[in-house]
């Protein structure tokens, strides 16, 4: 059977739409003071109901409660169906009809979204099919044909590069990886820790173990400080592994912005202890921060 | 018994026909092969997510018209999907593996229905010292009344703007076009983005910049608020004991 070429309708998914989906979905359709917006809401909510359900069977962590469409007050003001993959960011899950050929990607989740699954919503009591994904929303419709089919999005998620979300650490939510000093850094000194002077009472902050392929590992430790309003103070800190004096010679830390220009970078000398940049954001602000050494670049991406 | 189960299954590459047994030959290997890769692993995922497209798109799978049947399904798929290792070649099919499961958690789902008919049931007999039909108890159809008193919080809330947040919140450092203005208009009924972006004078620049100030500043705000108000609904689409236990509002 696997010598004929498959077509894209092979490759469809068939998911159970469950009483429970049905019933959040109905529950959020009611909070709306409108009938176009109780039926938009009720086809997304059991959208990402359908992809969470999936992704829920092959073990892939998801959170609903960060999603949008999750939130009572951001499910009124916007046409989202997001579900958030844990460690890898926002999925957007559109729903549309049976015999559809093209799918409506609104403008307020062109952006920021890791990637667009398509859900074939059928009549009531019948299955969800999804029918495939695209990396990137392109215009304001999607074209089902050309969409990517739905068994390379596992290796897709695998590779996403997920973006750190640092204003969720102060509800002590981390991404995996993440860890405290005292998992990483155990023998450091209680000086080196002490990172925002003038804000000692509400600063999170954590470290993660950067591989250089095989030139070693070094840390990267990020921390956040929030000041008044929106504005938020954010330190990122590269430093050698416990026992090691110095940063390997040549190490470059970068600090670029989300159309990746740089804003700060530093390299390290022969006897550099560490190389920090500290500035301020605001919610909802991109960054990224590259840790290079000789051909080996590992980027993580930040959101305030 | 599931009459279909002895029919054979509809062709798979749209021109082989294969009979259960290919299918289920098949699938036995995947699951061979899924269990030699570690937890968690991609490959492991990948292939479980295989087996089943291939059993989902068979409809060989063991059907019934009770209520919690999708839920069951859904349970069955993520426990068989998470423990291949538990699949024992020399006993049964893998449909049939997986039938079985199925019918265990229907099971569960019909016991926990009847133990609350039962429990009902005792405290109508204590409370009246007399039976009485409780079909008349079950529950009743869901609210259909709108509740929008989240609608009007939250409405209540853009408008005071108590903390003068949103009216800080601002795009291009233009006083007028602001968070408060831009929720106010995306609530429902909600205002066109295009419709938005002319009664503001902006150009095609700014046009395509306002949904992501928004999405991105605006958005967040609402968030938090719609967080401190408790709101937050858990969905409990698995591992559930209980049958039909209404949404719960964390707060």
């Amino acid at each position: 059977m696997s010598d004929l070429p498959l077509s894209p309708e092979d490759y469809y998914i068939r998911v159970p739409l469950t009483e429970s989906a049905v019933r959040a979905a109905q529950q959020f359709a009611r909070e709306q003071p409108t009938r176009p917006k109780a039926q938009q809401v009720y086809i997304n909510t059991l959208a990402v109901c359908v992809v969470n359900n999936y992704l829920r069977l092959l073990g892939i962590p998801t959170n609903l409660t960060a999603s949008n469409i999750w939130n009572p007050s951001a499910r009124l003001a916007s046409d989202t169906a997001d579900l958030w993959i844990t460690g890898s960011g926002r999925l957007e899950c559109r729903p549309v009809e049976s015999g559809a050929i093209s799918c409506h990607i609104p403008p307020e989740v062109r952006f920021d979204r890791i990637g667009y699954v398509v859900v074939q919503l059928e009549k009531e009591g019948a299955d969800a099919v999804l029918l495939g994904f695209a990396q990137r929303a392109g215009g304001i419709e999607l074209l089902l044909h050309q969409l990517r089919p739905l068994p390379e999005l596992l290796a897709y998620l695998n590779q996403c590069r997920p973006i750190v979300n640092l204003s969720q650490w102060f509800q002590g939510v981390f991404e995996t990886d993440w860890h405290t000093d005292e998992t990483l850094l155990p023998q450091a000194a209680p000086e080196s820790l002490f990172c925002f002077r003038d804000h000692p009472s509400r600063s999170v902050r954590r470290c993660k173990l950067i591989q250089l392929g095989t030139q070693g590992s070094v840390v990267l430790i990020a921390a956040i400080a929030s000041e008044t309003g929106q504005r938020l103070h954010v330190m990122v800190k590269v430093q050698p592994l416990p026992g090691e004096p110095y940063l390997p010679p040549h190490l470059h830390l970068t600090l670029l912005d989300e159309d990746d220009n740089v804003l700060k970078s530093g390299q390290a000398k022969n006897d550099n202890q560490s190389i920090q940049f500290l500035f301020r954001g605001e919610l909802g602000d991109y960054f990224s921060i590259e840790v290079a050494l000789g051909e080996v670049s590992v980027i993580e991406n930040f959101v305030i | 018994m599931n009459v279909s189960f002895h029919k054979r299954s509809r062709c798979l590459s749209g021109y082989t026909p294969l009979c259960m047994d290919d299918l289920n030959r098949k699938l036995s290997q995947l699951i061979a092969k899924a269990c030699e890769y570690p937890l968690k692993s991609m490959e492991r995922q990948q292939t479980m997510s295989e087996i089943h497209r291939l059993v989902m798109k068979s409809g060989k799978l063991w059907k019934d018209n009770s209520p919690y049947y999708k839920d069951a399904l859904q349970e069955m798929w993520e426990y068989c999907c998470q423990h291949p290792e538990e699949y024992d070649p020399t006993l049964k099919r893998v449909t049939t593996w997986l039938d079985d499961y199925l019918k265990k958690r229907l099971r569960c789902y019909r016991d926990a229905q009847k133990r609350q008919r039962q429990r009902l049931l005792t405290v109508l007999e204590n409370a009246r010292g007399q039976t009485m039909d409780v079909t008349d108890m079950l529950p009743a159809p869901p609210d259909i009344q709108p509740t929008l008193d989240i609608w009007q919080i939250t409405l209540d809330w853009v408008r005071t703007d108590p903390d003068n947040v949103l009216r800080c919140t601002l795009f291009r450092k233009r006083l007028e076009i602001n968070a408060q203005t831009l929720i106010l208009r995306r609530l429902p009924p909600e205002t066109p983005w295009q419709t938005v972006a002319e009664s503001f004078n902006l150009t095609p620049a700014e046009a395509q910049d306002l949904p992501k100030f928004y999405h991105r500043k605006c958005l967040p705000l609402l968030r938090e608020f719609g967080l401190s108000q408790g709101y937050l609904e858990s969905l409990k689409t698995s591992r559930r004991r209980k049958t039909h236990s209404p949404m719960r509002r964390a707060s």
